[in-house]
């Protein structure tokens, strides 16, 4: 039965129903924004983890040269290893306008590791030459569908395929090969075929998995297979494209997320217990009324949190349906486009979301009883007489004479008043200092990024175009593209891989190591005080970021290892002013200087030419 | 033996550093079944001997007994049961809660009590049987004066305190309130 007093707060609330359904509002979109955003990431996270559990993500990728069968059997030996297929790796290309290219992985045994999931017609058998098993998205944009033959390949290296079924892979949940941003489903896509299909290819691929148990670090796991198979380059799933771009946009989602929500969340948190303890200052003398009716202080205070509990309980609602089939369900529907995996849907809870309602409950709750306690204190009788106005008090800038006979009449209320009530001055300071920063930053912001992209395109970067080989080119395909580009003013060619750099406090940084000739033209660079500075024959050039992040100065000696295991030992030469990327910059001289084991064999290279 | 007992008691509020003495050794006895009268000009202290009375403000010094025992040694919870159990009281601005009805306001009270009278009888007894169900805004001053000793009376009090009952009333008004509380003194005459 609801009692008397429970009534009258409701009237109350129905009373002040706009300041209340304000306070709902301001709650629910803190609720929603906080737990929609974490909604998306931990349903995409699952789902994600779910599908490398399920189809058994490799954790290491091994490219060689060439993978013998005692290469294969060495691996599998190895302590630790749960299992390793070996795979043929290739790109074809489809002719025509489109230049699509397929990644193809070609297989001897049924795959175990990174197990393809079939969508559509049947896997293959392990007898087809002419048969392949075709990435979703690419079939989905190219139009083809189970039955429909591909032709890859020019001239007499010319070869049809018959599409035996479409496939959905562990290691392309997100397919944005280097160099793109976004994936593009029209121009690359993998598939998936049997290895007597390739007869020109050799094995140069393994994949492995590591038991779970397993307390082996990546260095050591990367150290035995190098050990194992000379010249062989390992990747961790850290290095693998799908893997790591997944992680990342999750991480800078939920960040993003975070920091936007505990913003909100604050300013709500403010509004919600300023307006609930003025609500309950406004209850003051029927306060009084009902402790001198024979209410105790705990009768009071425990039904006054219903105000914070019928703020709860609608902004629980409304803040949930918000975040699922708003934000969550928003974010999703552009997440999935680019993620290739089973969407199932948003989850429909997760902890986020309760942690949220308890902040929106504890601060309603909280706001109400503080205020109700504070008001209680008071005896019943000075309860019933209206609150008795702040003293007024002589204020410092009454001292200074001058000021102060100067000021009329008018002036010298308002100043007097804006001391008189300390705690609301502080807020309208917090408030008013709190949102001239937020758009003095945003534009800050704007003008930092502009100032950086000018330096950046202006004074750094001097190239138009940059080419990257995709696969190791022979000195006359070189000489043909050199001659496409007579034209050019000037093209620098350049060598640029990933390393691992060690810092000093164990600190682990994997730029990419940009070598380049010593007379290039490209890049501009710069020392932390703007003067132009040029390759020396020794060391290396870092960002201001990078020396921070290894602890290391001009002078200091950085070692860098190549993903094939061999190390570069790198002088820090200078520290430049580089307000793009984070890599390592060095000339060729100082480049064979520093190595101590053979150059890897296996480098991407690309041409700068400016036109 | 008398039942409540005013024994040397003052009050003194501290205003920063200005020290207002409300009462100054207050001394008197009423005896039970008494209906007791204080009058004074204004600024007297009347009203804040009815607070001490009623347990809603402390003593500065002296004793209130009230049934043989003293009020100002009661700790908060005990107080809180004396004004539940005890006391009822009339106020001179009525303080009624005004989004409750006639009968709400009183069953506010009732719901604290034991063996309460319901709200209908309580408004009965004031004349008010056919406004139960009126808020205070939609009552004349003296009815919703009427109200409030309705209030007051439903918890079957020991003492009832009015502090200027008809203060904000018109006399003939005044004289119907004062009226009621005269028929309920007699009327409710305990022992």
């Amino acid at each position: 039965m609801v009692t008397m007093l429970q009534k009258k707060i409701l009237r109350d609330i129905k009373e002040n129903r706009w300041a209340f359904l304000a306070i709902v509002c301001i709650c629910s979109l803190g609720i929603a924004l906080f737990s929609g955003i974490n909604l998306y990431v931990s349903t995409v996270k699952n789902e994600v983890a779910d599908y490398y559990e399920q189809a058994n993500l490799a954790d290491y990728w091994i490219y060689k040269v060439e993978v013998s069968d005692s290469d294969l059997n060495n691996i599998r030996s190895l302590t630790d290893i749960q299992e390793a297929q070996r795979r043929k790796v290739t790109d074809i290309s489809l002719p025509g306008a489109s230049g699509a290219v397929l990644h193809i992985h070609a297989v001897d045994e049924a795959a175990i590791i990174n197990v393809p999931e079939l969508l559509e017609g049947n896997l293959l058998d392990g007898s087809e030459t002419n048969a392949l098993l075709l990435d979703s998205r690419f079939a989905e944009a190219h139009d083809l569908s189970v039955g429909d033959i591909i032709t890859t390949g020019e001239s007499e290296r010319q070869k049809e395929w018959l599409i035996k079924g479409i496939i959905r892979d562990v290691e392309y949940v997100y397919y944005a090969p280097e160099g793109l941003t976004v994936p593009e489903y029209h121009k690359y896509g993998f598939a998936y075929t049997n290895a007597s299909a390739l007869p020109d290819v050799a094995f140069n691929e393994i994949v492995l998995t590591v038991h779970e148990a397993s307390n082996l670090s990546q260095e050591e796991i990367s150290n035995k297979v190098r050990k194992t198979l000379e010249g062989a380059n390992i990747l961790s799933r850290h290095h693998q494209t799908s893997y790591r771009k997944v992680a990342d946009a999750m991480t800078g989602v939920k960040q993003i997320g975070l920091l936007f929500s505990i913003a909100f969340f604050l300013t709500a948190a403010l509004v919600t217990w300023i307006t609930v303890s003025r609500m309950m200052e406004n209850q003051r003398q029927h306060l009084g009324t009902l402790r001198s009716l024979g209410y105790s202080k705990k009768e009071i205070t425990g039904r006054y949190a219903l105000f914070g509990g019928l703020i709860t309980i609608p902004s629980m609602i409304l803040g949930w349906v918000i975040a699922r089939y708003l934000i969550a369900e928003f974010l999703y529907g552009i997440g999935i486009t680019y993620y290739t995996i089973d969407a199932t849907g948003v989850t429909p809870f997760t902890l986020h979301f309760f942690l949220s309602v308890l902040c929106v409950a504890a601060v309603t709750c909280g706001a109400a009883m503080l205020s109700c306690r504070k008001l209680l204190k008071l005896t019943p009788a000075s309860l019933m007489r209206p609150k008795p106005p702040a003293h007024g008090h002589r204020i410092l800038l009454e001292r200074i004479t001058p000021f102060w006979r100067r000021l009329s009449f008018s002036g010298k209320i308002v100043t007097r008043n804006l001391f008189r009530n300390k705690a609301r001055m502080l807020m309208g300071l917090v408030g008013i200092i709190g949102s001239t920063s937020l758009i003095l930053c945003g534009f800050g912001l704007m003008n930092s990024i502009n100032a950086m992209l000018d330096k950046a395109f202006d004074e750094t970067v001097q190239y138009n175009v940059e080419i990257k080989l995709r696969t190791p080119s022979t000195g006359e395909q070189l000489s043909d593209i050199y001659d496409t580009l007579n034209s050019a003013r000037n093209i620098d060619a350049t060598m640029a891989f990933s390393v691992y750099l060690y810092g000093e406090d164990g600190n682990v940084q994997s730029p990419y190591l940009v070598v380049m000739d010593e007379g290039q033209k490209s890049l501009g660079f710069k020392d932390t005080k703007g003067n132009s500075v040029h390759f020396p024959e020794d060391g290396a050039f870092i960002t201001p970021r990078m020396a921070a992040a290894l602890g290391v100065d001009v002078g200091d000696t950085l070692t860098a290892q190549l993903l094939d295991g061999s190390i570069i030992s790198l002088e820090v030469a200078n520290i430049v002013d580089f307000p793009l990327g984070n890599e390592v910059y060095m000339g060729k001289t100082a480049f064979f200087k520093g190595i101590r084991s053979p150059v890897p064999g296996k480098n991407a290279a690309d041409k700068r030419a400016g036109a | 033996m008398a039942d409540v007992i005013f024994d040397n008691v003052s009050k003194d509020y501290q205003i920063g550093e200005i020290t207002i003495q409300a009462a100054k050794k207050v001394s008197f006895q009423v005896r039970n079944g008494e209906l007791g009268i204080i009058l004074g000009p204004s600024g007297a202290g009347k009203t804040t001997v009815l607070n001490l009375l009623g347990g809603m403000e402390n003593a500065t010094s002296g004793k209130i007994l009230f049934d043989g025992k003293d009020i100002t040694v009661m700790n908060d919870l005990e107080l809180t049961d004396y004004r539940r159990y005890k006391i009822g009281f009339v106020f001179q601005f009525y303080n009624l809660i005004p989004n409750l009805t006639a009968a709400e306001n009183v069953e506010l009270a009732k719901q604290v009590c034991r063996s309460p009278l319901e709200p209908e009888e309580a408004l009965g007894i004031v004349g008010l049987k056919d406004r139960i169900h009126n808020f205070p805004a939609q009552l004349s001053g003296g009815e919703q004066q009427r109200v409030a000793i309705a209030r007051a009376i439903c918890k079957k009090p020991d003492l009832l305190l009015c502090d200027e009952p008809t203060g904000a009333l018109d006399t003939e008004t005044g004289k119907t309130v004062l009226r009621v509380l005269s028929d309920i003194s007699r009327k409710w005459e305990k022992r």
